[in-house]
């Protein structure tokens, strides 16, 4: 692996927020660095050789977009993010098909981009049913499979959860989409290069991707659009009709080719890096649910990305932890709400009690996490959670028996 | 590339500027979602807050006037697609780019006059039958011509009525003088691609007071007005390239432009320069030889290692009529064989000579065909002895 540049400006902190973003592989930079110098002209000049080279660049990055999710290039659209790619993939397709269906099926526990353009399209007089998820965070299929009506135009739901890195299983919701003939869209930023993906064999239609979430760079990202069956929408941004028609505006060059490589170098070490990942994550939680007692792992124990651990730890005051861990950057959240002091959403839709989805960490493990960084991790995390503990009176009360639920706190 | 290129494309891309491209390289090198509350994220928001304060500060704007976006297109389609959505009616100028046009269904349009300039009456008649709140956007510059609009009489007309003004200053910024806040327009346009930035962002300025309907939802970014996690490094080199554009002294440029297009219309008399007669961007030239395609030019050009453009440089590879200059009232004639040159400001004047053998080699192998008969027709056209004005903003 080549040098590791990302982490120069904090090297008293270890970053484990590979959700929230990766870094951007340097082989990656490397690759686009021609592309913002030598190579410069806009890929839609059609008549030079400026233009050209710029275009060729950004069909060989088409490519290999293409070849990690099993797709034709043809069907690949570069858009500024996964943001945009499901607010195109939904918007798109609901209005493209509103004459004849107004229904749009989703979980409970989808990124909030997601969610907000479903809740816009509700107010703009579509239909949205909110699938819960199960206790491990994975959808009942039978749920969704009741949810469907002819009304029905598509089923919008994520590969790989963003906070608790559970995986849904693709396969049966592509088959009972293509059954009940409606049109299957997958969020799929946390998933690729995590987890191996075919559109065609999971009869996907539509399928969002980040670069920053596969270490490639921030500003670019890819919507899938089938052709067979041919997906058709209706384009949210207007002009000079790049990408098919279905979003204009001058492509990067330089972005369209730091994805494609990262989407190459993540295909090629998928396996290793999974191998690496789980054995870190092995190690992680043994120490952690060996050192400490009452530390809930939210979401599937088995079908999960290697790369997330989702914990909450009984009995500890939520910011007093956050505090307590500040050289360790992990979340409580996903990072576009983390502002806010709420309680996750996913975990709320998973039943976890609202104390202890309070005290929750998302932990990230990624390509340059190291043994000894995650070794480091968790004895902060030990040392931080027993200290908090020794202090807090309802760890005491725990400890000596009482049920905290059947307290009647006084009013203040 | 394969040899010494000569590029003469600069309203299509710029090269990146090696000052953004070193900040945009420091900042590739850090990881952190700008969203997150640790110190990896807040470094990055910091470095974006920084670069939106020099924006700001390049545009006489406030800091949370500016909203990121993935370039100029999405930017024109927040502002009007928002408005649309908001019960506004929409009036845009004849001239602009695709994606005002394009951006929603229903607008009307603003005719110009064969300079290229927006007719005012016309304008003044259009809001005076308005009932409906009004939005207008005109371009402060036209990618195809280098026309710049009269703004402030536009503006005047636009305040009179009680319209509200955006305009898509991609083009002009850096190259002409743009001040937000004593221009008064409503909504500006900006395109990082334009100034030597980046491609893959740009921003759209907009009065705080103005309510948005964002155009991609989500996490909440942007004060709520534009969804998605920001492309971190490319704000960033963009707002390193903006402040040195705008610092930059395109007079020289202009010059080399004058005198390109003098030689030109020396060598060929019946040369049209469409909006010659009013003021223009420095570096932008649109010049038609009658009966010649456009398409052949470029071709003939590229053959020879020089890099121009028949137009935009959007959408499909076919060459289609201008509707800028069809909305200028040119002739089929010159429809179809109009070439738009547009100089960077490292262009020399060795490559601006280049440019004119070229062009007088072909003028040569054209004369024995009966391409140049009407002669004389457009003599009286191409008088002109102005200089370049500032656009009076």
């Amino acid at each position: 692996m080549s040098v590791q540049t990302f982490n120069t400006s904090h090297p008293d902190m270890i970053y484990l927020d590979y959700q929230a973003t990766t870094p951007c592989d340097p082989r990656v930079v490397e690759k686009m660095l021609p592309y913002f110098t030598e190579y410069f002209g806009n890929p839609h000049s059609r008549n030079h050789q400026f233009g050209w080279d710029a275009e060729a660049a950004v069909e060989i990055a088409r490519h290999q977009v293409a070849e990690i999710l099993g797709a034709n290039p043809k069907e690949i659209i570069f858009t500024s993010g996964a943001t945009e790619s499901n607010n195109l993939a939904l918007k798109g397709v609901a209005y493209f098909n509103q004459a004849e269906k107004n229904h749009i099926i989703t979980t409970v526990t989808e990124h909030k981009c997601v969610l907000d353009t479903c809740r816009h399209l509700e107010q703009q007089g579509f239909d949205v049913t909110y699938l819960p998820v199960k206790e491990n965070g994975l959808l009942d299929l039978k749920k969704l499979e009741e949810a469907i009506t002819e009304k029905t135009a598509l089923v919008s739901i994520m590969a790989v959860n963003n906070e608790i890195g559970v995986i849904q299983p693709l396969q049966e919701i592509g088959a009972i989409c293509r059954k009940k003939n409606v049109y299957f869209h997958t969020d799929a930023a946390q998933a690729v290069g995590k987890i191996p993906l075919n559109v065609k064999e999971m009869n996907i239609d539509l399928l969002s991707l980040s670069s920053h979430k596969l270490y490639g760079p921030k500003g670019v990202g890819v919507l899938y659009v089938g052709r067979k069956p041919r997906v058709r929408l209706t384009s949210q941004m207007n002009g000079g009709g790049q990408e098919r028609g279905m979003r204009s505006g001058t492509l990067s060059p330089a972005l369209c080719v730091g994805l494609g490589e990262a989407c190459r170098i993540a295909q090629e070490e998928m396996g290793t890096e999974n191998t690496h990942l789980t054995q870190l994550n092995r190690y992680f939680l043994e120490k952690i649910e060996h050192s400490l007692d009452q530390v809930y792992l939210n979401g599937d124990r088995l079908q999960r990305i290697p790369g997330n651990l989702n914990l909450s730890f009984a009995h500890v005051e939520g910011e007093g932890l956050m505090m307590a861990i500040k050289n360790l950057a992990v979340s409580s959240g996903s990072a576009c709400t983390s502002e806010s002091l709420e309680p996750s959403y996913v975990l709320r839709a998973l039943g976890v009690d609202e104390g202890l989805a309070h005290t929750s960490l998302r932990i990230g493990f990624g390509r340059f996490t190291t043994l000894q960084e995650v070794d480091k991790a968790s004895e902060i995390i030990i040392s931080a959670v027993r200290k908090l503990r020794e202090m807090s009176p309802l760890w005491e009360m725990a400890q000596r028996g009482i049920d905290l639920k059947t307290i009647n706190w006084a009013a203040h | 590339m394969k040899k010494a290129l000569i590029y003469l494309d600069y309203n299509a891309a710029m090269p990146l500027r090696p000052s953004a491209l070193k900040e945009m390289l420091e900042v590739l090198s850090l990881t952190g979602n700008p969203s997150s509350i640790h110190r990896f994220g807040h470094t990055l928001a910091m470095r974006i807050e920084n670069a939106r304060h020099k924006i700001a500060t390049c545009l006489n704007s406030l800091p949370a006037e500016i909203i990121f976006t993935s370039g100029g297109t999405e930017a024109n389609n927040l502002v009007l697609q928002s408005h649309y959505k908001n019960g506004y009616d929409i009036l845009v100028s004849a001239v602009e780019h695709d994606s005002v046009l394009k951006s929603i269904e229903n607008l009307e349009i603003i005719p110009v006059n064969s300079q290229g300039i927006i007719c005012l009456e016309n304008l003044e008649t259009l809001l005076s039958n308005k009932t409906q709140p009004t939005l207008i956007s005109v371009m402060l510059a036209n990618n195809e011509t280098g026309v710049i609009q009269p703004l402030n009489e536009i503006i005047a007309i636009a305040k009179r009525h009680k319209a509200l003004v955006h305009t898509d200053a991609a083009q002009a910024v850096g190259r002409v003088p743009c001040n937000f806040k004593d221009l008064d327009v409503d909504f500006m346009t900006l395109s990082s691609l334009k100034v030597g930035g980046p491609a893959g962002v740009g921003a759209l300025i907009a009065k705080e007071k103005l309510p948005l309907t964002p155009l991609l939802m989500g996490g909440g970014q942007e004060r709520g007005k534009r969804a998605g996690t920001p492309n971190t490094a490319g704000i960033c080199g963009f707002a390193t390239a903006i402040i040195e554009a705008s610092q930059e002294d395109w007079h020289p440029c202009q010059v080399l432009r004058d005198q390109l297009e003098l030689s030109l219309q020396h060598l060929t008399p019946e040369a049209y320069i469409f909006g010659q007669k009013t003021s223009r961007l420095p570096n932008t030239m649109c010049i038609s030889l009658p009966n010649n395609r456009s398409d052949k030019y470029v071709m003939m050009y590229d053959l020879e290692g020089i890099a121009i453009s028949a137009g935009s440089a959007c959408s499909s590879g076919k060459i289609k009529a201008s509707h800028v200059l069809k909305a200028m009232k040119a002739s089929e004639d010159y429809l179809n064989s109009a070439i738009r040159v547009s100089l960077g400001i490292q262009t020399t004047k060795e490559e601006i000579e280049a440019f004119c053998k070229i062009w007088q080699d072909m003028a040569m192998k054209f004369q024995s065909s009966p391409l140049t008969k009407n002669q004389n027709l457009h003599n009286s056209m191409i008088v002109r002895k102005e200089t370049y004005v500032s656009a009076d903003l």
